[in-house]
């Protein structure tokens, strides 16, 4: 006997296309709502520059660059983990998991999305540079500037998305996160170069993310004329190794109990 | 037809028996309350039929799919209202019922989910905005804009104020209307009582009644006799076989006489006699079956006990 309740059929559900286009919007809509995220992504890159300028009448490409990672990866990093973890613990997932949703649309969804805002961020920061400081900025510059903060969100979302399976409540993950993030940045030069560091930490740096995501957003602002500056393959790397690892260890329930 | 297939269904935490050989069916159209204490298991039955955990025995079989992660076809069948899950606070509650409609191939209008849940007027605030029993609203909402043909509520009126509960109520009924299959847990027995076509009792990870609310009250061979006292009675004027039987917790000033019992006649000839002897009339005087609160306390109160079964079991393995 049949034990399917018999039905008019469903009709067709909506295409992964649609369903992730919404998906896109959706997170984007929250994002711009979230002020954390455009204190983090947009207002702190602006102030330090406002902080530069109000210094030095000509600034480094360095400099700019280190304000530009800074944005982005706070924005893919810190706002795009913190988020996932407080959506986590509140059983806003657990809620998407019980609709038709498509795991991976809302996973894609959620990353899209920080990647599309952690470049407005890094386009505002490199227009108010160019604005300040009168720099011009060249088509392959641009385009390779594109390619390395694409690159790059997309290594630190990922990272941020793995490491969420490590964070066990909300209140742990703003520590966890910083400790995670600060020191690698800081020490990776975003805000000025770290001399003196022992050849170990060096060595160290250059395995982490944060050093090959300053060295291609650098390497693309040099760029001239129309040619293309691609990230080196340690970048490419992260963002492949980190994506597969934020695949594996990604999580859709509650960690404390509720 | 079959809706909800459960046979011989158990689920171990550990070495704690949250569920134990639990055999029920659900037919399509009906509306079917799961009722227990805390830790009985309920929770545990929910996650498992709406695909959140895997038993350990026996299967489950929901529209068909025993799946644990079925697909989004089987997905888009079934509406959830859950107690452990949250909404993005940033969107307005139309957004929100917006968002989940892309989701299904025939959604109800977001107009006509805000009438039925009774949020047109919060259309536009953000759901971090809503009080608790808005949001649980809110929840409801979203549990039916892809008009499932099988509706898990758990809880589905906690923290509604009574006005709100009778509007959610109007709602279940409205979509039971229209042929929606509802599986509901509530603490609340008038709830059960308002809305199921029937009860299973859940009790030690066991089922331990499954009935019609009517049948369950009426199954059981105690007689309800309530009668409140009315000014210038005492409670210690009354006969002794019945004085302790009165609640002076219900009225501060006379107390309630609320008895159980095998022995109606003797009951009733005892009061009787008690009120000509004091030239009282018996008004308010009540004879009946137990209610569904009665029966289910006598029902819970008569299981042997069972102290591992007094912890809330966690509701992930």
């Amino acid at each position: 006997m049949p034990e399917l309740v018999a039905s008019a059929g469903p009709a067709r559900l909506p295409g992964s296309g649609p369903v992730l286009a919404g998906q896109v919007r959706y997170q984007l809509l929250l994002t711009m709502r979230n002020p954390r995220a455009l204190v983090a992504g947009v207002a702190l890159p602006l102030l330090l520059l406002v902080l530069a300028s109000s210094q030095h009448t000509h600034l480094a490409v360095s400099a700019l660059a280190g304000r530009v990672v800074l944005g982005v990866t706070l924005t893919a990093y810190l706002t795009h983990a913190s988020g996932l973890v407080a959506a986590r613990e509140a059983g806003v997932l657990k809620r998407w998991r019980a609709t038709p949703l498509p795991r991976w649309c809302y996973f894609a969804g959620r990353t899209c999305a920080t990647v599309l805002m952690a470049l407005a961020s890094g386009a505002v920061t490199v227009a108010a540079g160019a604005l300040a400081y009168h720099a011009r900025l060249s088509a392959g510059a641009a385009l390779s500037l594109l390619v390395a903060l694409t690159l790059g969100a997309l290594a630190w979302a990922s990272a941020g998305t793995a490491i969420t399976a490590v964070i066990p409540t909300t209140d742990a993950a703003q520590p966890v996160l910083s400790l995670s993030y600060f020191p690698v940045m800081l020490l990776s030069g975003v805000l000025g170069a770290f001399s003196g560091a022992p050849s170990w930490l060096s060595t160290l740096l250059g395995y982490l993310p944060g050093q090959p995501t300053l060295d291609a957003v650098t390497r693309a602002l040099h760029t001239t004329g129309t040619s293309l500056s691609l990230p080196g393959h340690d970048l490419a790397g992260w963002a492949i190794g980190a994506l597969l690892a934020s695949l594996r260890l990604f999580q859709w329930e509650p960690r404390a109990p509720r | 037809m079959r809706a909800i297939t459960v046979e011989h269904l158990s689920k171990r935490y550990g070495e704690q028996d949250a569920l134990r050989d639990v055999s029920f069916e659900v037919l399509a159209g009906q509306v079917v309350a799961l009722l227990g204490p805390n830790g009985a298991g309920k929770t545990t039955t929910m996650e498992i039929l709406e695909g959140y955990q895997q038993p350990s025995g026996g299967t489950a079989r929901v529209l068909g799919s025993a799946r644990r992660h079925a697909g989004r076809a089987w997905r888009a069948r079934i509406g959830l209202v859950l107690q452990s899950t949250s909404l993005d606070a940033q969107l307005t509650v139309r957004e929100a019922l917006a968002v989940y409609a892309g989701l299904f191939s025939r959604p109800r209008q977001v107009g006509e989910v805000l009438d039925l849940t009774g949020l047109t007027g919060e259309a536009g605030t953000r759901t971090g905005q809503l009080s608790g029993g808005q949001r649980r609203r809110l929840d409801v909402g979203l549990g039916i804009i892809g008009r499932p043909e099988l509706l898990f509520l758990d809880e589905p009126t906690t923290g509604l104020d009574p006005a709100a509960r009778r509007q959610a109520w109007t709602t279940v009924e409205r979509l039971t209307a229209d042929g929606t299959t509802v599986l509901l847990t509530t603490h609340y027995l008038e709830e059960a009582q308002q809305l199921a076509d029937r009860v299973l009792v859940l009790a030690n990870g066991r089922l331990v009644a499954d009935a019609g609310p009517d049948e369950l009250r009426t199954r059981g061979t105690l007689t309800r006799i309530r009668y409140p006292l009315p000014p210038g009675a005492a409670a210690a004027d009354l006969p002794a076989e019945l004085a302790a039987d009165v609640d002076a917790d219900v009225d501060a000033d006379h107390g309630e006489l609320l008895l159980h019992t095998t022995e109606v006649t003797a009951a009733l000839r005892s009061l009787v006699g008690w009120a000509e002897r004091h030239r009282i009339e018996l008004d308010g005087l009540e004879v009946g079956p137990p209610s569904l609160e009665d029966a289910y306390l006598a029902l819970i109160n008569q299981l042997p006990g069972d102290p591992a079964a007094e912890q809330e079991v966690p509701s992930h393995a």
